[in-house]
């Protein structure tokens, strides 16, 4: 029986660095291996012994592309262990600063790192030959959401107005206001960029999944709401652990996640599926109008599901600042006390858990960080398993890019996860 | 003595002035991934404008505003720590979008064949200075490493040389010119 290893030994359009190696017999998948060779940061140990107002600047560090996620988390987490309550005012610049970061992380992926795939050029170089329209657009929209991380965050990469509490400084109206004018271009184009997706030709594929994502009762979730999965399971964040375990795998830097030792798949694509409900009406309207709706199953539309979520992000950023009023305090005053706390917040790519004890002079005596990529790192596994047929067939050189293209999916971020490809296929 | 400027100081649009516009990138707090601001600093000091860059999208905002650029950044890769190394053309697009340390997403040699693609800068040539392996651009630090910090003077002297070369080509000055890929 023929044998054949498709290998990619250092991925591409992905954040950090990993490889790839999927062996084949015959038309079977024999194993499907992503391994993780960025080095291990141990954000996690260098965080003991550090003051829990440190915790939003160190963990932003952990990505460039998402540090507000990480900001997000451990503020909520450090909130619960203190008994802090945030105003009504902060807790909607908060929802405005996380739409920046979906905005400009989404757009870079959709455009610059996932949509290459779809028309066989080597990178958005090559892309911007064919659609430099549709390039251009994707520049100004991510600079976009960088301007928003820039105006609430004090910078466009690792904000530093972020505190526990709040923000350091609240901005002004005008401040706001002065985004206005390119959200509401960005909105129209967005639904451009999507209507472009459409047309992209999707491998036709799909699985039942077991998403797991944040669901809020009144809106699409960002920074609260109950842990919740499509087989039922609503739980707070505090709970997390009892339900989520993390193991290690020797051929990987990056834990592993798994649901009472089911596979799990968070991000995108789970989100819409589950809080479909919730998306603002021009949202849904555009989501109808590309074609996926919450029975979607196949994880490469997920493209399509980062430009749905893209316009609600904008969308959400125009009503936040239209209805802002400066908050009379830019933070709510923290007192050190012993405690636990644990927050979940859906980063761009999907579910993102802190947990942090402290001392009672307010000390990190342990922290524990689950990002999206370590939680979906087995799904990745698994549709290149099921996709084995598929791969088999395929010139190497083509099945190597189609299994790029189905890691991409999940937009990993890789940098995260060692708190990414080398692609190799075996046939043995 | 020019002012250090940041990239809000850019044109709205390209610039056809013969003098190419220098591009510094880096992590002010990242130690010896600060190369690309401290040559920006040292550049100033010298009378020549630059810009601070921090991302590689802003990188492509700021290509797309200019005709001509140098980009001065820290260089990941097989050369002793401290070596300045330059490339353009070709070899640009090669070799510095693996090495080159601080774009955040999008690679410096993407930025500039984006950039390129566009209808952005069309003459690009690149100053580094090597710092080391990837860990050296984990180092959480304010301070720049001796080597490193000899071969930013070292690297701001070129490129100073190389926008003279550029104002007035018919006077140009030897030490503007780079052997590829090396100091």
């Amino acid at each position: 029986m023929s044998t054949k290893t498709i290998n990619v030994g250092y991925m591409s359009r992905v954040e950090g660095e990993a490889a790839l190696t999927i062996k084949l017999r015959g038309d079977d998948v024999v194993s499907a291996e992503l391994s993780i060779f960025e080095p291990p940061r141990l954000f996690e140990a260098m965080l003991r012994g550090r003051l829990y107002s440190e915790a939003p600047d160190m963990t932003a560090r952990i990505c460039g592309i998402c540090p507000v996620a990480y900001q997000m988390s451990s503020c909520h987490a450090m909130e619960d262990a203190l008994g802090i309550t945030i105003s009504p005012e902060i807790r909607a610049l908060r929802r405005l600063l996380y739409c920046g970061e979906w905005i400009e992380s989404h757009v870079l992926h959709m455009v610059m790192l996932h949509a290459p795939d779809f028309f066989d050029v080597p990178d958005v170089a090559g892309l911007a030959q064919l659609h430099p329209e549709r390039v251009k657009d994707a520049l100004r929209i991510k600079k976009l959401g960088n301007s928003i991380l820039r105006v609430l965050g004090g910078r466009e990469i690792h904000p530093i107005n972020v505190k526990v509490g709040g923000f350091y400084k609240a901005p002004t109206r005008e401040d706001l206001t002065s985004l206005l004018p390119e959200l509401n271009w960005a909105l129209g184009a967005a639904e451009e960029l999507l209507t472009w997706g459409q047309t992209f030709s999707y491998p036709d594929v799909a699985h039942n999944y077991l998403h797991v994502a944040l669901c809020h009762p009144n809106e699409y979730p960002l920074n609260e709401g109950k842990i919740v999965s499509s087989a039922g399971l609503s739980i707070n964040a505090s709970d997390y652990e009892q339900h989520f375990a993390e193991t290690h795998e020797e051929r990987s830097n990056a834990l592993h996640t798994t649901h009472r030792g089911q596979t799990m798949f968070c991000g995108p694509l789970a989100r819409f599926v589950l809080n479909y409900e919730k998306l603002p009406t021009r949202a849904k309207e555009a989501a109808t109008r590309a074609g996926v709706n919450p029975n979607c199953r196949n994880p490469f539309k997920s493209l399509l599901v980062r430009g749905v979520e893209t316009i609600f992000a904008l969308d959400e950023a125009i009503r936040v600042v239209e209805a802002y009023e400066p908050p009379t305090r830019a933070f709510e005053t923290a007192t050190p006390r012993a405690g636990v706390g644990c927050a979940a917040t859906e980063a761009p790519r999907g579910l993102l858990y802190h947990r942090y004890h402290l001392d009672d002079s307010g000390l990190i005596t342990d922290a524990k960080i689950v990002p999206p990529t370590s939680q979906n790192q087995r799904v990745m596994e698994e549709d290149l398993y099921r996709m084995g047929k598929m791969l088999a067939a395929l010139p190497s050189e083509t099945a190597r890019k189609r299994a790029e293209q189905a890691i991409r999916n999940y937009d990993p971020c890789i940098s995260c996860a060692t708190h990414f490809l080398d692609l190799r296929v075996e046939r043995v | 003595m020019s002012p250090p400027r940041s990239s809000a100081d850019l044109p709205s649009a390209p610039n056809d002035s013969g003098a190419p516009v220098v591009l510094g990138l880096g992590n002010r707090a990242g130690g010896d991934d600060s190369v690309g601001l401290r040559i920006v600093e040292k550049l100033a000091s010298h009378g020549v404008g630059a810009i601070a860059v921090t991302s590689g999208a802003a990188l492509i905002d700021a290509l797309m505003t200019v005709r001509k650029a140098i980009i001065a950044d820290a260089v990941i890769g097989p050369f002793p720590v401290g070596t300045v190394v330059y490339f353009d053309g070709p070899e640009l697009f090669a070799h510095v979008g693996r090495m080159s340390a601080s774009s955040h997403s999008i690679p410096v040699g993407q930025a500039v064949k984006i950039a390129h693609v566009l209808g952005g800068a069309q003459d690009v040539q690149f100053v580094g200075v090597a710092i080391g392996n990837e860990l050296a651009k984990m180092t959480s630090s304010s301070e720049l490493s001796g080597p490193v910090e000899l071969a930013v003077h070292e690297a701001a002297l070129r490129i100073a040389a190389l926008v003279k070369r550029a104002a007035n080509p018919l006077g140009a000055d030897a030490t503007g010119t780079l052997p590829s890929g090396s100091g």
